[in-house]
Parts: structure tokens; sequence; C-alpha cells
């Protein structure tokens, strides 16, 4: 099994059960007011996110393990304005507070768009994703074909990784090592498992667009089994999260 | 009465290639259970993509309740009617869930929320799956990945299930559950053609058709059909055991029934025979029959 450092968590709270058009709304707004806060707005907001994602009641380990994923790349950008900032000279006070606004923003930025993996479900967040793009559908973009083939992508994330290991296995099983050796010989053995997955990766396509065919797909409009509808807790969240976006808007404004 | 019927089809994957169909006739009646055997490679899953449009012959037609295969117009209806459950489960089951995967073929069918929740409801009660409801498909075992390829299907209400060898590299008690369930749907009125090299399992159809090399060599029902031991054995499949059985004891020049597929048959055969040593009763109806 594999565990994506983004990975959707079970549980019972009014977070999950938020609308996910609603949820990934709210991230965009979010993101977009992060980029134009400054230090006591920023850590106001992930006093706010924090907040939220013990309401939402995740595991640490959900939300802070994607941060620690990041955190290399806060820290070079850190660095980077601290060394070099259009702020000030090296080691200035003013290149110093950029790099950490920025470092911040970043890492807010992850944070809440690790409550919304952690809380919403592949299915529904694709769902989501599906609703609000429909408009799209005016402009002849195919927005149902690109969702559904983001949900067969991630269906099959476990599969071709069991596959993978699978290969390596027998790989291993006629004497290959793939641990040791020069990096040019751990490269080689990584290509020569690569062309094998790839062309398990092309059959299986081509099985899988037959399958989809006979079940019927593309010969029309798609329905959905999950119905998205607005609830009085979203209309409360919706509320709420106004009335901080506003106070936010407020406070970056004047 | 609907039926699907293959009309003198010949099928090419490549043009001055041997066929890969060779003037195939079949013809399926509603409710009717109909088992397709062959060895590897003999065409009987490119037979089977035929029957809702996947391939397309390449001289004569396919028809399915007079709704031809190569008219563009009823293919929608053609692919809900005829459900097909492929011969690798992975390669059919393609959503994050159970549930939502049997909801795909009805959501395709453009239905409302209510109405495919209630297919997916009915489909996955029909094949045993519930508790699966809410699982991912990669963490189910091979038996179950079955059924709920088989619900899948079901959720688009078919009147024909074509199964393309749906036992394959299961363990017994799946194996078991599986061919029960296909049984069940037969008994409910559902027509059933079944793909497999398994004579035991071609046992249990109303009809069994044998092909070999692109061509339908023998068809009729499973004890006609089956108790052509040595013309089966030359095309590479096996009779099965209580067929065999029988067969060896009637070369012994007794006059044995030859007609026998399971062993409740073959003993309730040799117990008439240990009751009456004249050989009266035991006619030879068996062997005249075949011809």
């Amino acid at each position: 099994m594999i565990n994506l450092p983004c990975h959707y968590i079970s549980r019972e709270s009014a977070v999950h059960r938020l609308d996910p058009r609603l949820k990934i709304v709210m991230l965009i707004l979010f993101s977009l007011f992060i980029l134009r806060t400054d230090g006591p707005a920023l850590a106001a907001a992930a006093c706010l996110l924090v907040a939220a994602s013990r309401f939402a009641r995740t595991p640490w380990r959900a939300v802070y393990s994607p941060i620690r994923t990041v955190a290399p790349l806060a820290l070079m950008v850190l660095l980077a304005h601290v060394l070099m900032s259009d702020a000030g000279p090296a080691f200035s006070r003013a290149g110093w507070e950029k790099g950490f606004l920025l470092a911040g923003q970043c890492l807010v930025l992850v944070l809440a768009a690790s409550i919304l993996t952690a809380t919403t479900s592949h299915l529904e967040l694709i769902g989501g994703m599906d609703r609000l793009l429909r408009p799209l559908r005016r402009l002849k973009l195919p927005v149902q074909d690109i969702s559904m083939m983001l949900s067969v992508a991630l269906r099959f994330v476990p599969v071709l990784a069991e596959e993978a290991r699978r290969t390596g296995e027998a790989a291993k099983a006629r004497g290959a090592d793939p641990g040791s050796g020069s990096i040019l010989r751990r490269a080689r053995h990584m290509a020569a498992l690569g062309l094998p997955l790839a062309m398990q990766c092309l059959l299986r396509a081509q099985y899988l667009a037959e399958s989809i065919e006979a079940r019927g797909y593309g010969s029309g409009e798609r329905s959905s089994l999950r119905e998205f509808r607005f609830r009085k807790t979203d209309y409360a969240a919706l509320a709420v999260s106004l009335i901080i976006f506003a106070a936010f808007f407020i406070y970056v404004n004047y | 009465m609907g039926m699907i019927k293959v009309d003198d089809i010949s099928f090419f994957y490549e043009e001055g290639d041997e066929p890969a169909l060779d003037r195939v006739s079949l013809e399926v009646t509603e409710g009717e259970y109909l088992a397709l055997i062959g060895p590897n490679g003999c065409g009987k899953t490119t037979l089977m993509r035929h029957l809702n449009g996947l391939v397309l012959p390449s001289s004569g037609a396919v028809k399915i309740d007079g709704m031809d295969t190569a008219d563009h117009r009823s293919r929608k209806e053609i692919r809900r009617r005829v459900g097909m459950v492929f011969q690798n489960p992975d390669h059919q089951i393609i959503s994050m869930t159970v549930e939502e995967d049997v909801g795909f073929g009805p959501c395709n069918l453009g239905l409302s929320p209510a109405e495919v929740s209630g297919r997916v409801r009915e489909a996955l009660r029909a094949t045993a799956t519930e508790p699966f409801a809410k699982r991912a498909p990669h963490t189910l075992s091979g038996g179950e990945k079955r059924l709920v390829a088989v619900a899948g299907v079901l959720a688009m209400k078919p009147r024909y299930l074509v199964l393309d060898e749906p036992t394959s590299s299961l363990d017994p008690g799946s194996r078991r559950r599986v061919l029960d369930l296909v049984k069940s749907l037969n008994r409910d009125g559902l027509a059933v053609i079944h793909v497999t090299h398994d004579v035991e399992e071609a046992t249990a159809a109303d009809r069994v058709a044998v092909m070999s090399r692109g061509r339908i060599v023998l068809n009729g029902r499973p004890a006609e059909v089956l108790s052509r031991v040595e013309e089966i054995r030359n095309i590479g499949l096996d009779v099965p055991f209580a067929t065999d059985l029988a067969w060896r004891l009637n070369r012994l020049g007794n006059g044995f029934r030859t007609d026998i597929l399971t062993l409740e048959q073959a003993l309730s055969e040799i117990l008439v025979r240990l009751d009456a040593p004249g050989r009266q009763k035991g006619s030879d109806g068996g062997r005249s029959n075949i011809s």
C-alpha cells in the first residue's frame, strides 16, 4: 500500500460533510487572500487553519506531513530572499521579513490544501470539480471526460504501484540487485523495470477503454450517483467564512 | 421472442491473416444458458466481443433482438441489453469505490441519482456484495472483484449476460460462489453466455457450443456434445470426469450409456446395471442419439 502525503482520512465531522464545491471554492479564495497578507494576518490565518483542522478531527500527522514535505522548499524561499532580496541588501532586516513572509505563505497554503484533501475523498473532490467546471462545457471543453480520466487515473495508482512492486520482485528473483552498484547501474535497472511497466500500462489502457465502452460510456449525457445539495451546515459555513474573508479584506486594504 | 443471432460472420484482425472467426453462426434465445468452450486462441473472446458491437464482423451480421450491431443508432441499447463481464475484473472495475463502480453503467444511461442508487443497491444485493459497497476495488480479493464486476453489469438490467472465463484463477470456494450466482441469475430469466475452457462448468448449461480455430465445430445439448470424447480431446479440451468414466466403461463393450455428465448419473447407471445384469435395461440409447 502506498501512502501519499495528501491522504483522505475518513472521519465523522462537520467539515467532512461540507459540500465539496464549497470547500474547493473556499480554498481558492483563501489562497488568493493569503498571497496578499502581511505577517500578523498570516499568523491569524494559520491559527484559523489549525483550529479548523482540530474541528475536523484530522490527526496531526495528516496535516503536518505535507508541511514537512514542502518545508525544504520554504527554506529555500527564505534563504533566497535573505541572500538576494529585492527588498534590500543581503542579510538585511527587510530581506529576512520578506523571506519569512513568503515561506510562511507557502506553508499556510499547503496546510490549507492538506485540510481539504484530508477531509474530502477523491470521489467528492472530482465530483465537486466536475460540477464547478460544468459551465465550461458551453465552450466545448470536455469537462466530463477530464473528470472521468482523473478518477480512473487515481483508481489505478495503487494497482500500478502493486504492479511495479511485482515486476521488481520478478527481477530480483532472477538475480537483479537494484539497491547496489553505481548510480549508472541503478539507473539502468530502473529503465529495465520501466519498459515492461509502460507496456503493461498501455495494454491496460486498451482493455479499460474497451470495458468503459462496453458499459455504455460516451453515448450521451451522464448522470451521477452523488447528489450535491447545499444543507444548513453548508450555508452556515459559507456565512462564517464570508465574515472572515470580509474582515481579512478590510484589514489588508485599509 | 428476442434472441442474439450471429449470422455467418467472419473476422480478420488483419487482412490476409488467418481468420480469427471463420463463418460462425450461433443463436442464443432469451433465458437460455449457453456454454461456449474451446481451447486458448480459438476465437471465443473475439466472438464474445462481437456480441455487443465492440468489434464489428468483417462479413456477416450480428443481431440483438433484431438490432444490427453495425447500426450506430442502436449501439447504446445493444450495450445495455448485452451485459459483458470481462475476463480480468481489474480491466473492468474503474471507479474508486465498489458502489460507484456498480453505478457507472446506470450513470451512463442518464438515470436520476435516486434511480441509480436504487439499481446499485439491487445489484449489490443480488451478488451479495453489499458489505464491500464503500471499499476501494484494490482491497478486494479476486473472487470479490469478480462478483463486483457482475454487479456492475447487472445494474444495467441486461437481457443477456456474457461472461468471459468468469472463474479463471479463483479458488474453489469463490468459484462455486460465482457459478451459483450465474445459475441463479439464469433461473431468474437472464440469458447467459458463459465462455470457458472448463468442461465441468459447461455441464450446467442448456446448450454447449465448441469452438476450434475460429469455427463452431459442435453445438447441442451438453450430454450430446460432451460425450463425443475423442473429438473433444482432439480439439485440445477434456471431458467431465463422469463422462470420461462412462466412455471408458462403454469401451469395454458392455453398452454402458455415454451421455453422462455427472457422477450421480454415472452411479445410477452403474446401480441399474448391478440390479439387472441382463443388460436389457441400460439400453444403448446413449450411443445412438449422438451422430
